[in-house]
């Protein structure tokens, strides 16, 4: 019964619905699910935790680790509060952004405009890019030392691949019609890549900045592996020594809080940027 | 005095392919198109007639023979002779009116003087209101609009168009062949439109030319009066309703089922 009722509320037009007088707010669905979802993950992580099926040292309950946020925010943890361990992770992260932009997007244009550049390039970034970063992580030390340099190199070599083959697939999807009009309407070859084929790829380089991001963030913690002095990684490298597990669960955490933060602002950026996407 | 072709193709063929898988697509084509005129190629699909306008306008080279403009070889794409698509050739991230004055932009024509001087286009096509207006929000009659007024914005000598009503319904298609006629005629341009549709043929072009499939040949030549009459104001309802029309639909009608493919089936399994 109630069912059939739900399903005729939501299958009729608006008209119906303005009709009835005592109409509920309605919250939008996907944000009831999230919201569900967490309640029902928190419940389980705090029966789990209350009932001691894992000793606390290993799974403190929730409670604990709020406590332990608002302590690692406000005094900190291994010579640093957490805004300063995020502030090292975010700064590692989006300079390397910023460099693959740099190096992948002009890269990937070349390697979807011309054969020979994807031929000679396309085989090196399809061979490492499945290799994980804490595969390569030593041949970076060796190489690069344990500097800075090292740990944003680390995650720039784990962004190109999204952007580049991203970019270079955007190129690659221009519509033949779209380059020849332009051509006959008096483009120059130059024109052609500057008013067709960049903007025609934005969609698509966007998509790889987004997904870029995401493995920019996974490959954070192996960056932050060795020789760091701050950064979400490191904290939870330290915390996970000593067995500190709210700390580490705090780490884990806010990395995942600010790579979700990120996800929908890169999906907002690209419905704003690239309206036309999927519209043709 | 001789009047110098717009357009000109002498003993014009293309392969595709090499050696034994060799396909002719064009085979010795003549064909002359003087200014002012409105040339249609009339053939099924694969008949070569696409690739005939692709090296009219520079993007295709013929195999063997030449390919004029002017009197000149044609070597490359120049916006003397803008190409009209059926689809997929607008920029979907510009409105209505920067798609229009994309040519302007591309000669280096500044922001204000473009606009300005594509807002008599936009009136005549119709689309003077939605000149702000995102493309891909346009409906597909709409969109070729847009195409046919940046087309004519790269002030062409000759305009070839590539089935650009092909994808559209019955009804926005008989609105934008007169919408076409229109500016074909208050522009004095040279046209060669290229469509399997015999009625849209008939009613648009001075000259006509058939096409046979695979290989693509001449097999029929016509000189049409019917879209000067219209132009010069007369009904086009009732135009497409005389006897002259219709019986040179019908003929055509004929003439490509006899070189069609379902004329060559017939004559495979007799």
């Amino acid at each position: 019964m109630t069912t059939e009722l739900f399903v005729i509320e939501h299958g009729l037009p608006d008209r119906v619905a303005e009709e009835e007088p005592k109409r509920r707010i309605r919250i939008p669905r996907p944000l009831l699910f999230l919201g569900g979802s967490a309640i029902f993950w928190l419940g389980v992580w705090w029966a789990l935790a209350v009932a001691q099926v894992v000793p606390p040292l290993f799974l403190p309950t929730p409670a604990a680790v709020f406590a332990r946020f608002i302590t690692a925010t406000v005094s900190g943890y291994a010579d640093a509060t957490l805004l300063e361990h995020a502030g090292a992770s975010l700064f590692r992260v989006l300079s390397a952004l910023a460099v693959a932009w740099v190096v992948a997007v002009p890269l990937g244009i070349g390697m979807g405009v011309s054969p020979a550049i994807r031929g000679i390039f396309d085989p090196v970034i399809e061979a490492y890019r499945p290799v994980p970063p804490l595969a390569y992580l030593p041949l970076v030390i060796i190489w690069f030392g344990i500097g800075e340099e090292a740990k944003i190199l680390l995650i720039f070599l784990a962004i190109v691949p999204a952007i580049a083959l991203s970019t270079a697939s955007g190129v690659r999807s221009v519509p033949l019609e779209r380059i020849n009009a332009a051509r006959t309407l008096g483009a120059t070859r130059w024109q052609v890549l500057a008013h067709v084929i960049l903007p025609n790829a934005l969609p698509e380089i966007l998509v790889g900045t987004r997904i870029g991001l995401a493995v920019g963030w996974s490959t954070l913690v192996a960056a932050e592996l060795v020789a760091a002095q701050r950064g979400l990684g490191f904290m939870i490298w330290t915390a996970s020594n000593f067995l500190v597990t709210d700390v580490v669960l705090v780490g884990i955490l806010s990395i995942a809080a600010i790579a979700f933060v990120m996800e929908f602002t890169m999906r907002w950026l690209e419905r704003r940027l690239t309206p036309w996407k999927d519209k043709q | 005095m001789t009047i110098v072709p717009e357009l000109e193709a002498r003993q014009l063929s293309v392969d595709y392919g090499a050696g034994q898988q060799a396909l002719v697509a064009l085979d010795t084509i003549d064909l002359v198109v003087n200014p002012g005129n409105f040339l249609a190629i009339l053939g099924p699909s694969g008949c070569g007639k696409t690739t005939l306008l692709n090296i009219f306008a520079g993007l295709v080279s013929p195999s063997r023979g030449d390919a004029l403009f002017r009197g000149r070889r044609i070597l490359a794409p120049s916006a003397e002779r803008s190409m009209v698509f059926q689809r997929h050739a607008l920029l979907p991230w510009l409105n209505v009116i920067d798609n229009v004055a994309f040519p302007l932009k591309l000669r280096g024509e500044d922001k204000r003087s473009r606009l300005n001087a594509v807002r008599p286009l936009l009136i005549q096509v119709g689309l003077a209101e939605f000149a702000d207006k995102p493309v891909w929000t346009l409906s597909g009659g709409m969109q070729q609009r847009v195409g046919l007024a940046r087309a004519l914005a790269a002030d062409p000598a000759v305009l070839l168009l590539d089935e650009p009503l092909g994808a559209l319904d019955a009804i926005t298609r008989e609105d934008l062949q007169r919408v076409l006629l229109d500016l074909w005629a208050s522009s004095a341009k040279t046209a060669v439109l290229i469509t399997h549709d015999i009625e849209e043929a008939v009613f648009l072009a001075t000259h006509l030319v058939v096409l046979s499939p695979r290989p693509g040949r001449a097999v029929a030549r016509f000189e049409l009066p019917f879209s000067r009459r219209v132009a010069a104001g007369e009904e086009p309802r009732a135009v497409r309703a005389e006897a002259d029309f219709t019986a040179i639909k019908a003929e055509l009608r004929a003439i490509m089922d006899t070189h069609g493919s379902s004329g060559r089936l017939r004559a495979a399994a007799s």
